[in-house]
C-alpha cells in the first residue's frame, strides 16, 4: 500500500502524449495473434533508473523528440484497440494516437530512492503508471511511458505496457532501440516493421488440439476493463541472488548433479516451487513456465513468441527433493502454445483468460538483454519488471541483476533478481523461510 | 443527335464572340494607335523629307521656344515620376514549418479532448464532429504546451512558442534573402490575441540586434485579415521613406488562447486554430527590381465594424465559468459573403479587364432601367488574376468562396492543401499557400495572384502582387518541403477518425 505521505514523494505529475512522428497511413489495422489475446490481461511494468552521468543534457524536450523518431518504428504500439463488429474480437487501430507520457519530479536522490525501495517495494508503484486498458478501448494507450526526474539529475525511465503488444523481450529490445536512437544511432525512419506477419487475421487452427491448456486459465468476462484483480490481497518483494548465493544453493541442492544438467532458471524454479510448497497450505501442484524465444523474433518485431509450459508433479512437492523437481522441469515440461492458441481462437478472441498466476507462474527474463541499454554509454543503476493483472496463484519473475561496478574482475557479477508477487500471508512466511536459509543477508547492489 | 448540334454550334460561335470582344475592348488603345501611328508615318514618307524640314522651318521656332519647351517636356517627366507611387517589391518570404515533435493526429486530439472535457461528454461529440468535417489533415501542429493533459498554459509557454515560431520564419528569411538585420528600417509585427510587454516587435529587434533608428510597429486584436493590414502599412510607409527595407511578421501565438471551458461555440477555434507563422521583405530598393519575387499592385481594405452583427460575429468573451475564449457567431458565413462582396466591388474596377467592367456595366445599366428580370452579372475574376490565395479559415470559407467567386477546384487548391496540411494558421495562411503554389511550379513571370484574408471586425482584405521573375519549383527551402509531393490529396467530406 503506497501511504499518503510516501505518495508526495512523487510530484508536478504532467501527462501529455508522444507518438511517431510519420503519418502512419489511414486504415492501417493490426490484428493480434491467439498468443497475444491469451495475455491481454496482463501488464509487464518495467523500471529503469539512470544516474546524474548517465543523463546530463537529457531535458525532457530532448527525450520526447527522441521518441517520436523512434515510434516511427514502432507504430503499433501509438494504436488503439477496437472490437470488430461482427466478431467481436479485438483489433488494433493504427492511428497514431499515441503513447501517454507522464513527467514527474522526486525530491530525493536516485541513491536514496533505491534505499527506500528496499524497505519498502510498494514505493515502485509510484514511478510506474497503473493504468490498464479500458473501459473505452478506443482511447486506452497501451503503453505509458513515466520519466521521474530525481534531486541528483538522474531520472527513473518507466514503462506500463500491455502484454497483448508483445513479451518481455519485445519490450527489453523495445526500450533498447529507443537509447540507440538517442544516442544518435541512425534511426531507421523507413524501414517498416513486419507488417505481414502482423496483419494477417491468425485463424487458422493449430495441429495438435487433443487436450485443454492447463496454464491457460479462462476467468469471468471483464467486457472492456482489461485487467484481472486478484481475490486476495498481492504483495512484492524483490530479492537479489548474487553469485555466492547461487553457488551456495547449487551447491546445497545440487551438490551431486553435473553443473550442466542445472540449468539457471530451472534450478531457481525447483527450489521456490519447493520453498512455497512447504509454507502454502495447498502445495501448488502445477506451475506455469514463460521462457523467452529469442530465435523467433525477427530484428525489431514486438510480438508474444515466449513459450508456454505448464508442469505437473505427481508427487507431494511439500518436503521433496529439488533435484526431482528439476528433473520435471527439464524433461516433462510440455509446451502448451498450440493449445493455448487454439483454445483463445474458438470464440475468436473473445473470452478472457490469465496465464501469470493462474497456476504459480515462474518467468524467465533473464535472457533479455536487460542491461544492454546505456545512455552515454552509462548502464542504468538498476532495472526490473514485474507483471501486473495477475491470479491468486502468484509469479516469480527471475531476471538479470546489475553488474557490480566496483568489481575488479572480467565475470560476472550480477547474480539474478528473483521478483516475487505472492498473496501476502504467503508472502510473509516465504521471507522466513529464504531468511533461514540465509538468503537475506546480502550487500546491497545500491551501494 | 440534330438538336444538340446546334447548340453546341452556337455556345462555340458565342464562345469566339466573347473572345473577340474582350479582345476588342481590353487592347482597345492598341488597336486605336496602330492605324494612327502607320497613318501618320505614311503620310510622312509620302510628303518626303525636304517637305518635312519646310513643315518645321514655318514655324518659326526660336531657340528660346525650343528651350522652353524641351524643360516643359523635362519638368512635367519628373512631376510625372516623383508623384509616382513607388512601387512596392516582395522580395522574398519565408513560413515557419512545425516539428513533427508537435503534430496533432486527430485521434489524439480527440483522447485528450475526452480527457479534459470528461464532464461534457457533448462537447466532446461537438469537437470529434467539428474536426471530422474540417478539411483538417493529421500533421498540423499545436504548440508544445498545448500538449499537455490538460494544458496549462503560462506566459512563459507563450513566448516561448512566439520565438519559436517568430525566430525560425526570420532566419529562414535572412538566409533566403541574405538580408542584414542591420539594413531593416522598417519592423511590422502582427499577432492579434498575445500582446506582452514589451511587444513581439521589440523582441525580435532585442533577438536580431536592429538599429535603433527602426520604425517598428506591433498590431494586435486586429484578426486573421492582420497579415495583410501589415501589408498595407508597409507600402504606406514605404512611399514615406524611400530606399528603405520592411520586414512584416505574421503569426498567431496559440499557447495563451486555447479555450478550457465547456461552450460549444468557443470550442471551434480550438479545434481548427494550428501553429504558423511567416516572415515578409519588402522594399522600394531599385536595386531588387530584378531579384524581388513579386510587385505589389493593389491592396484594399474593407470594414464591417460599422454593422453591429458584423461587429459582433467573432467576439472574444468570458464564457459563464470565467473562461476566455473566442465565440463564432452562426451568421459568419453570411457576413463574410456580404463583406468579400464590399471588398470585390472596390478591387473589382482595379484588377478587371476593361472588357469585364464594360459588360459589367452594361448588364447594370440594363437592370436598373431596361429588364429588372436579367441575372447579375458576377464578373469572372479569374480573368484577373490567375492564382487565389483564399484564407485557410476553415472548409466552409473556402467553399463559400469558390461558390461566390465561381472558381475552379484548381483555384482554391492551394488554399485547401494548406487548411490540410497547416490547419488555420490564422494570418499567416495566406503566405503558406503562395508557397504551395510556388513549390508546384505554377507561379510564372507576370502572373497576378489575389490574396484574401477575413478576420474579426469584421474585415475583409485583399492584396493583389504581380509575380516579377520566373522561379523553378522548388519546396526544399520552405514549409512544404517533406509534403509537396503528396499533395494535392482528396480529402474527404467526412474523415472517420
Amino acid at each position: 500500500m503506497v501511504l499518503p505521505v510516501e505518495e508526495k514523494l512523487v510530484h508536478s505529475i504532467r501527462f501529455s502524449s508522444v507518438g511517431p512522428g510519420r503519418v502512419t497511413g489511414t486504415d492501417v489495422v493490426h490484428h493480434p495473434k491467439p498468443m497475444d489475446l491469451a495475455m491481454k490481461l496482463h501488464y509487464l511494468r518495467g523500471i529503469y533508473y539512470f544516474s546524474g552521468q548517465a543523463t546530463r543534457g537529457l531535458t525532457t524536450k530532448v527525450i520526447k523528440e527522441s521518441m517520436f523518431l523512434w515510434l516511427n518504428e514502432y507504430y503499433v504500439t501509438c494504436g488503439r484497440f477496437r472490437r470488430s463488429p461482427d466478431t467481436g474480437r479485438p483489433f488494433m487501430k493504427c492511428n497514431d494516437c499515441g503513447v501517454r507520457f507522464i513527467e514527474a519530479k522526486c525530491d530525493k536522490t536516485i541513491h536514496e530512492w533505491l534505499e527506500m525501495l528496499k524497505e519498502n517495494c510498494e514505493l515502485r508503484k509510484l514511478l510506474v503508471s497503473d493504468q490498464v486498458i479500458g473501459p473505452d478501448l478506443p482511447f486506452s494507450p497501451p503503453l505509458l511511458i513515466q520519466i521521474t526526474i530525481f534531486k541528483c539529475g538522474g531520472f527513473a525511465l518507466s514503462l506500463n505496457w500491455a502484454h497483448i503488444l508483445g513479451d518481455a523481450l519485445s519490450v527489453v529490445d523495445f526500450i533498447n532501440r529507443w537509447a540507440q536512437i538517442i544516442s544518435g544511432l541512425p534511426a531507421n525512419g523507413l524501414k517498416q516493421l513486419h507488417v505481414s506477419d502482423r496483419s494477417s487475421t491468425a485463424q487458422k487452427t493449430p495441429t495438435k488440439a487433443n487436450q485443454e491448456p492447463v496454464s491457460l486459465i479462462p476467468v469471468e468476462p471483464v467486457g472492456d476493463m482489461w485487467t484481472y484483480s486478484s481475490k486476495c490481497k498481492m504483495g512484492t518483494f524483490a530479492l537479489h541472488l548474487t553469485l555466492p548465493h547461487l553457488k551456495h544453493l547449487r551447491s546445497k541442492f545440487f551438490g551431486h548433479v553435473k553443473p550442466e544438467k542445472v540449468p539457471l532458471f530451472e534450478s531457481i524454479c525447483a527450489i521456490f516451487w519447493r520453498w512455497i510448497a512447504d509454507v502454502k497450505e495447498g502445495e501448488p501442484q502445477v506451475v506455469t513456465i514463460c521462457k523467452g524465444d529469442p530465435s523467433k523474433r525477427a530484428i525489431r518485431s514486438i510480438s508474444n513468441s515466449q513459450k508456454i509450459s505448464a508442469v505437473r508433479a505427481d508427487f507431494s512437492v511439500k518436503g521433496s527433493d529439488p533435484h526431482e523437481l528439476l528433473c520435471l522441469l527439464v524433461d516433462r515440461a510440455t509446451w502448451e502454445n498450440a493449445q493455448i492458441e487454439e483454445v483463445v481462437e474458438r470464440d475468436y478472441g473473445v473470452s478472457d483468460f490469465i496465464i501469470y498466476g493462474g497456476n504459480l507462474t515462474f518467468v524467465d527474463i533473464g535472457e533479455a538483454d536487460l542491461y544492454g541499454i546505456e545512455l552515454k554509454e552509462h548502464k542504468p543503476l538498476f532495472a526490473d519488471y514485474t507483471i501486473e493483472g495477475l491470479g491468486d496463484e502468484g509469479v516469480i519473475v527471475i531476471l538479470p541483476a546489475p553488474n557490480d561496478p566496483k568489481s575488479s574482475g572480467d565475470h560476472d557479477t550480477g547474480g539474478m533478481i528473483v521478483t516475487m508477487t505472492l498473496p501476502e500471508s504467503l508472502l510473509s512466511k516465504l521471507k522466513v523461510v529464504l531468511m533461514n536459509n540465509g538468503m537475506l543477508q546480502y550487500d546491497s547492489i545500491f551501494s | 443527335m440534330p438538336p444538340i448540334l446546334p447548340e453546341l454550334t452556337n455556345s462555340i460561335n458565342l464562345k469566339y464572340v466573347k473572345l473577340g470582344y474582350q479582345y476588342l475592348v481590353n487592347h482597345f488603345i492598341t488597336l486605336i494607335l496602330i492605324p494612327i501611328t502607320l497613318g501618320v508615318l505614311l503620310e510622312a514618307v509620302r510628303l518626303g523629307l525636304d517637305e518635312l524640314l519646310s513643315l518645321w522651318q514655318s514655324l518659326h521656332l526660336h531657340q528660346f521656344h525650343v528651350l522652353f519647351l524641351s524643360f516643359l517636356v523635362v519638368l512635367l517627366a519628373a512631376a510625372y515620376f516623383m508623384s509616382k507611387p513607388r512601387t512596392v517589391f516582395l522580395v522574398d518570404y519565408a513560413c515557419y514549418k512545425p516539428s513533427v515533435t508537435l503534430r496533432v493526429p486527430f485521434s489524439n486530439f480527440m483522447e485528450h479532448s475526452r480527457l479534459i472535457l470528461k464532464d461534457n461528454p457533448k462537447s466532446v461529440d461537438f469537437q470529434m464532429r467539428i474536426l471530422e468535417r474540417s478539411g483538417l489533415g493529421e500533421e498540423t501542429c499545436l504548440p508544445p504546451a498545448i500538449h499537455y493533459i490538460p494544458p496549462k498554459p503560462n506566459m512563459a509557454d507563450a513566448r516561448k512558442e512566439a520565438e519559436i515560431v517568430i525566430f525560425s520564419a526570420m532566419e529562414s528569411l535572412f538566409e533566403k534573402t541574405g538580408l542584414n538585420p542591420k539594413e531593416i528600417d522598417i519592423l511590422i509585427v502582427n499577432c492579434s490575441l498575445f500582446s506582452p510587454i514589451p511587444s513581439l516587435s521589440a523582441m525580435v529587434i532585442n533577438k536580431y540586434k536592429l538599429r535603433n533608428n527602426i520604425k517598428s510597429f506591433n498590431l494586435s486584436g486586429m484578426g486573421c485579415s492582420a497579415g495583410l493590414i501589415s501589408v498595407s502599412m508597409a507600402r504606406d510607409l514605404l512611399q514615406v521613406y524611400p530606399n528603405s527595407n520592411a520586414v512584416v511578421v505574421s503569426t498567431e501565438i496559440i499557447t495563451p488562447n486555447y479555450y478550457q471551458g465547456n461552450e460549444r461555440a468557443m470550442l471551434l477555434p480550438n479545434c481548427l486554430f494550428r501553429m504558423g507563422g511567416a516572415a515578409i521583405f519588402l522594399s522600394n530598393c531599385r536595386s531588387y527590381r530584378s531579384r524581388a519575387k513579386y510587385r505589389l499592385l493593389h491592396v484594399v481594405r474593407t470594414h464591417k465594424g460599422a454593422e453591429d452583427k458584423a461587429y459582433r460575429c467573432v467576439y472574444e468573451e468570458q464564457d459563464k465559468e470565467g473562461k476566455v475564449g473566442i465565440n463564432l457567431s452562426k451568421d459568419l458565413m453570411a457576413i463574410a459573403g456580404e463583406a468579400l462582396k464590399s471588398n470585390i466591388t472596390t478591387i473589382g474596377p482595379l484588377v478587371l479587364p476593361t472588357s469585364e467592367q464594360l459588360y459589367f456595366l452594361v448588364m447594370l445599366i440594363g437592370r436598373k432601367f431596361f429588364n429588372p428580370r436579367w441575372k447579375p452579372y458576377i464578373p469572372d475574376f479569374k480573368k484577373a488574376v490567375e492564382h487565389f490565395c483564399i484564407h485557410a479559415g476553415g472548409r466552409a470559407v473556402i467553399d463559400e468562396l469558390q461558390k461566390n467567386l465561381q472558381l475552379s477546384a484548381e483555384h482554391v487548391e492551394a488554399s485547401r492543401m494548406t487548411l490540410h496540411q497547416f490547419g488555420n494558421t490564422s494570418s499567416s495562411s495566406l503566405w503558406y499557400e503562395l508557397n504551395y503554389i510556388e513549390s508546384k511550379g505554377r507561379m510564372k513571370k507576370g502572373d497576378r495572384v489575389w490574396q484574401i484574408g477575413f478576420g474579426s471586425g469584421f474585415k475583409c482584405n485583399s492584396a493583389v502582387w504581380k509575380c516579377n521573375r520566373s522561379m523553378e519549383a522548388r519546396a526544399d527551402d520552405g514549409p512544404w518541403a517533406d509534403s509537396i509531393d503528396r499533395y494535392p490529396v482528396h480529402i474527404p467530406e467526412v474523415v472517420k477518425i
